[in-house]
């Protein structure tokens, strides 16, 4: 147990981390505008997963034998998750509009439940396209190791984590800092009535953060399928509970709060595989849930929020 | 619901808020606050929208805690303070999680099978004393004997090295007890392996010969500093884990609304606030519910004691309803009731809290002349009931009528304080009012 | 008529446990498979009772039920099983298991509840994978995937009347038909007191405005860790059974999430906060699984419309899709669920109680 055998275990736990802190944002950014836990969140992204691998059959994309990934292939993947986005973004929209606008004054439990229920009809599409068994997804990129020497791998996978989840956080930032969506999601997320009263169209901003939310968690898929190379119908129920894990431990609501909050579900679930063993990795999550509720209860980058009287 | 009222009521005044100040953000909502309500008075909190004043009553009731000043209440801030019953409390909650975190680091299942289960194997009679023996063997990581297919074997405490099979009992003990002295000594320096050809009988197919090594012993004579280091240290983090946590929680809720409202304040909401699923007489019976004794198995089998408390808070709860006029309406759901009616609904509940002050939060709002009229009249009963109203109001005409003293707010200063009379002559409350350039 | 009615659903609960008492003695299937299933049924309706406290009465949600119902069937399990030296008698592991579930329940609940509701979900959620993780992973404790076998019936080793019982149950299923009866019997017996009770009503006046319930004096946190810890000791109590009745704790898949959410849809389904509401819901639950899917199965089959096989064209294949979409509809019109709760039925249909 070395500490390059340390420092490798925390760059594994990093780049996990930064694909849970991708599905993160999913549920950070709905419950930061209408305060519900979409709890489908997780199986819209396995719905990606599934898009993904009919499209990379679709595109023929299986070859990759070369020590280096082709243009072709980046170019595929780029486009992956820019088709997988869109459709996990579309449905999320769709989802809302049917489901959850209704719903919008009901109690805060009809909303939840709802969720719950839109979950277990992803659930059950999912079932119909990959059937009930977990399917492997085809390895797009090379093995080889970047780093020189061989004390610490890393590959061309973990690059492409990097690759994807940097720029789209970034972007995400930017445009909920400084665009005019981006002021009126904050602002709706503020006080509802008030954002509607000076003019901002509600359900629309709503609509765009699903769509918003949809997207990312579209690309998290594709990269989770070429990352973790495994998918399977249930897969959304996992994720879905690492990622919103990571959301309430950020500060739920906050949207860099879900990326600390992912980088940290990464890291103490790649620490206590390789310290404790993979079957406690998910009981640790749950103690340091747990801790952070008790001593930090809005979260490690939360803001404690008032109650209206 | 009669009081007497304490001794001290003309030295101190009933609430007493001291430079209460409170800032969301960066928006300071109500800045150095002070308010005296003397008892058996009505006191009115008036100012434009916006002023702070419902901020002051949430930070009065305990939803907020004021971010600087102090609230005391017959002399007595509205915290828990931290008595030994917290202490006791995060000690105990302390090492419930220390004592767990402790097991689980030195391996739950491990522990249960050296305490519990080995034994079960070699039929060893469950007791006290035995449980004792194998806890001290395993965090001494002594060597013990297990049953496996009829044969038996010389183990690890923690079950995961097999050293040697035997066939007999007799002859396994011995082999223990030679192999343990080996290990033991291993702990002071380095030592023999004991006889090695011994061990070779020893070896069955499925444990390869090589078992034995220096490696080995080497392993089982640091497990005890091993073990030891691993159960002290889960206790340590987990207690103080624990402990810490039942502090963390206990400071974030000592100055809750129900703590305020134990001590004696009770409200009602400017946006009215009820169950509205319940009827009218169970939103009463809510307010009265520390006034029925029992707990749950109290609760689930009548007790008498529980039978009375029950009826003497329905009776209560009636005469609140009666007081307010609405004793007709006990079996309707509340949420059903016309605006009017649910405001004197919230009065009667916040009065059968039995609360000394009654904070009321725009109670006539959207009440019709006549209605407001009545509600003046009820106030002035409640305060000859003996129960002090601090009061926020925009119905000038009422508030000046019924209060005794008059506060005025704008933009969370107190810019007066006096009679009615003086109030309204109150240059700069005028100009508060009517937006005048000061 | 009106008064034979009024009488009949006032007491509906005596005049349904009359049926379903004399029914063994009438229908002689009771004595077989059928008498084990409908057994099921009961322990799933005293689970679903002990949800409803959580999220019924006090409007919590709480996904992880299924945990508190497995830790209850392998507490249980442990102090009764050969396998370990305790071998305690039945009613006192029952006890026992009841107090140690209820006590997790309150573990669980005392840093979490004081927070925002939407925590509690997670919370329960993620815990209840936790448990079963565990109950897997602890080997020697558990027996893993193996579960904890054989449980004793209850009973086991009294004589009464030159009759072992625990061979008496082993031996008859309406034994355990009784025994589950009973118990229902008296959780229902139990809630229906609670409900009229101080605590039942501070239970609905924190689901109804926490803030106002705080601010009348009520611990809001005291409240919800005892409805949470009721709810614990309702599925402990239910685990008991279950694992007496199937004499073992089968696997610890089988208090995984799904269970949870079949039992968190009875609720919903049947009516929050509604007893009658509750049993209803379960009874149409279960005999969907049991029941209606096969049926359909089968018909699908005879008819052959599905040559091929294909999960499509079966209709169990369907069976997540139509409890997401019974969920969603019920959430988007009929709320109050199958059989409103009293307190509910009154605000929406004018009833004055």
């Amino acid at each position: 147990m070395s500490a390059l055998f340390f420092l490798q275990q925390c760059l594994i736990g990093l780049t996990n981390g930064a694909l849970v802190a991708l599905m993160a944002l999913g549920y950070t950014m709905v419950y930061g505008i209408i305060r519900l836990i979409n709890f489908a969140h997780g199986d819209l992204i396995m719905l990606g997963a599934c898009l993904a691998l009919t499209l990379v059959g679709a595109f023929g994309l299986e070859a990759a034998g070369t020590a280096t990934a082709g243009v072709a292939t980046w170019l595929g993947i780029a486009l992956l998750v820019g088709l997988c986005g869109l459709f996990c973004g579309l449905v999320n929209v769709a989802v809302d509009r049917l489901v959850y606008r209704p719903l919008r004054d009901a109690p805060k439990l009809a909303p939840l439940v709802s969720a719950i229920g839109v979950s277990f009809i992803f659930m059950n599409i999912g079932l119909f396209w990959l059937g009930p068994a977990d399917r492997s997804f085809p390895q797009l990129l090379p093995t080889a190791n970047l780093l020189p020497g061989e004390g610490l791998q890393f590959g061309w996978k973990d690059l492409l984590v990097l690759v994807v989840v940097v720029p789209l956080m970034a972007a995400l930032m930017v445009l909920v800092k400084s665009t005019r969506l981006g002021k009126a999601m904050r602002a709706v997320s503020q006080d509802e009535t008030a954002a509607a009263l000076v003019g901002v169209d509600v359900d629309r901003v709503i609509a765009a953060t699903f769509f918003l939310g949809g997207f990312l968690g579209g690309a998290a898929s594709v990269i989770y399928g070429l990352y973790i190379n495994t998918i399977g119908f249930q897969m959304g129920f996992q994720n879905g509970l690492y990622a919103f894990t990571a959301a309430v431990l950020g500060g739920i609501g906050s949207i860099p709060g879900a990326v600390i909050g992912g980088l940290v579900i990464g890291l103490v679930r790649a620490l206590s595989t390789a310290y404790v063993g993979e079957r406690w990795a998910g009981a640790m999550v749950f103690a340091i849930l747990i801790v952070i509720l008790v001593f930090r209860p809005e979260g490690l980058l939360g803001r404690r929020t008032k109650e209206k009287v | 619901m009669k009081r007497d009222r304490p001794a001290s009521a003309t030295d101190i005044p009933l609430l007493d808020i001291d430079r209460m100040s409170m800032r969301f953000g960066g928006l300071i909502a109500v800045s150095d606050l002070d308010l005296d309500v003397p008892e058996g008075n009505i006191v009115s909190l008036i100012g434009p929208n916006g002023a702070g004043k419902t901020t002051a009553f949430n930070c009065v009731s305990g939803i907020y805690s004021p971010t600087s000043g102090s609230v005391r209440f017959e002399g007595h801030r509205l915290t828990q303070s931290f008595g030994p019953g917290v202490f006791w409390t995060a000690l105990a909650i302390g090492l419930v999680v220390g004592l767990f975190t402790a097991a689980a680091a030195v391996d739950v299942d491990r522990l249960w099978l050296a305490v519990v289960k080995r034994g079960m194997a070699i039929d060893e009679p469950f007791t006290l004393e035995t449980v004792r023996r194998r806890l001290r063997g395993y965090f001494r990581a002594e060597l013990a004997i297990d049953q496996m297919a009829g044969k038996w074997r010389v183990v690890s405490a923690d079950g995961r090295d097999v050293l040697a099979i035997r066939r007999d009992l007799a002859d396994a003990r011995s082999l223990r007890n030679q192999l343990q002295a080996a290990v033991t000594a291993r702990r002071a320096g380095p030592g023999t392996i004991p006889d090695a050809t011994d061990m070779a009988g020893a070896a069955s197919p499925s444990q390869p010969q090589a078992l034995i090594s220096d490696d080995l012993l080497d392993r089982l004579a640091a497990g005890k500093a091993r073990v030891r280091f691993r159960g002290w240290a889960g206790l340590l983090a987990g207690g103080l884990l624990g402990a810490a946590g039942t502090i963390a929680i206990w400071r974030r809720g000592r100055r809750s609304p129900h703590v305020v409202a134990r001590a004696g304040i009770s409200r009602t909401f400017q946006n009215i606030r009820l169950f509205s699923n319940m009827t009218v007489l169970e939103n009463v019976l809510v307010g009265l519910d520390r006034a029925i004794p029992g707990g749950a198995l109290a609760m689930l089998f009548r007790t008498p004691a529980n039978r009375r408390g029950e009826e003497e808070a329905r009776a209560r709860a009636v005469e609140a309803l009666q007081f307010v006029g609405l004793a007709e309406a006990a079996n309707r759901i509340a949420g059903q009731l016309p605006y009017g009616d649910q405001r004197r609904l919230e009065i009667a509940r916040a009065l059968a809290t039995g609360a000394r002050l009654i904070l009321l939060d725009e109670p006539a709002a959207g009440m019709n002349p006549t209605e407001t009229t009545e509600l003046a009249q009820l106030i002035r009963s409640i305060r000859d009931r003996g129960v002090t109203v601090l009061l926020i109001e925009h119905h000038m005409n009422m508030v000046m009528r019924i209060s005794d003293r008059v506060a005025v707010l704008d933009h969370g200063v107190k810019i007066a304080d006096g009679t009615p009379a003086d109030v309204k002559r109150n240059r700069r409350v005028i100009e508060a009012y009517l937006g005048g350039e000061a | 008529m009106g008064t034979v009615w009024g009488w009949v659903s006032d007491r509906w609960e005596v005049v349904v446990l009359a049926v379903l008492a004399v029914a063994p003695l009438v229908i002689p299937a009771l004595g077989g498979a059928l008498g084990g299933q409908v057994t099921t049924l009961f322990i799933y309706c005293i689970l679903a009772l002990g949800l409803n406290v959580m999220v019924g009465y006090t409007g919590l949600l709480h996904l992880g039920i299924a945990a508190f119902f497995g830790i209850g069937a392998y507490v249980l399990a442990i102090l009764t099983v050969p396998t370990f030296p305790f071998q305690i008698g039945w009613l006192a592991a029952a006890a026992v298991s009841i107090a140690v579930t209820a006590g997790i329940g309150l573990a669980l609940g005392a840093p979490t509840l004081r927070l925002r509701g939407d925590y509690l979900a997670i919370v329960t959620l993620g815990f209840g994978e936790v448990a079963k993780v565990t109950l897997r992973n602890l080997e020697q404790v558990t027996g893993g995937m193996k579960g904890l076998n054989p449980v004793p019936p209850p009973g086991a080793g009294v004589t009464v009347a030159g009759t072992d019982l625990g061979l008496a149950f082993a031996v008859d299923p309406r034994w355990f038909y009784y025994l589950t009866l009973a118990s229902l019997a008296g959780v229902v017996w139990a809630m229906r007191r609670l409900e009229n009770s101080r605590l039942g009503r501070a239970w609905v006046a924190v689901r109804e405005d926490e803030l106002a319930a705080s601010a009348m004096g009520i611990s809001a946190t005291r409240v919800k860790l005892s409805a949470f810890a009721m709810s614990s000791a309702v599925a402990a109590l239910a685990g008991c059974l279950y694992a007496a009745s199937l004499s073992t704790t089968a696997d610890p898949n089988a208090y995984d999430f799904n269970r949870s959410i079949l039992v968190l849809c009875a609720v919903i389904l049947g009516g929050l906060g509604s007893i009658p509401g509750t049993l209803l819901g379960v009874a149409i639950l279960v005999g969907f699984d049991t029941v209606l899917a096969p049926w359909a199965d089968s018909l699908i089959q005879q008819l052959n419309i599905n040559p091929s096989g294909s999960s499509l064209l079966s209709f169990s294949g369907w069976r997540l899709a139509i409890f997401g979409i019974a969920l969603v509809l019920v959430m988007r019109y009929r709320p109050e669920g199958l059989i409103p709760s009293r307190r509910l039925a009154a605000e929406l249909h004018g009833d004055q109680r």
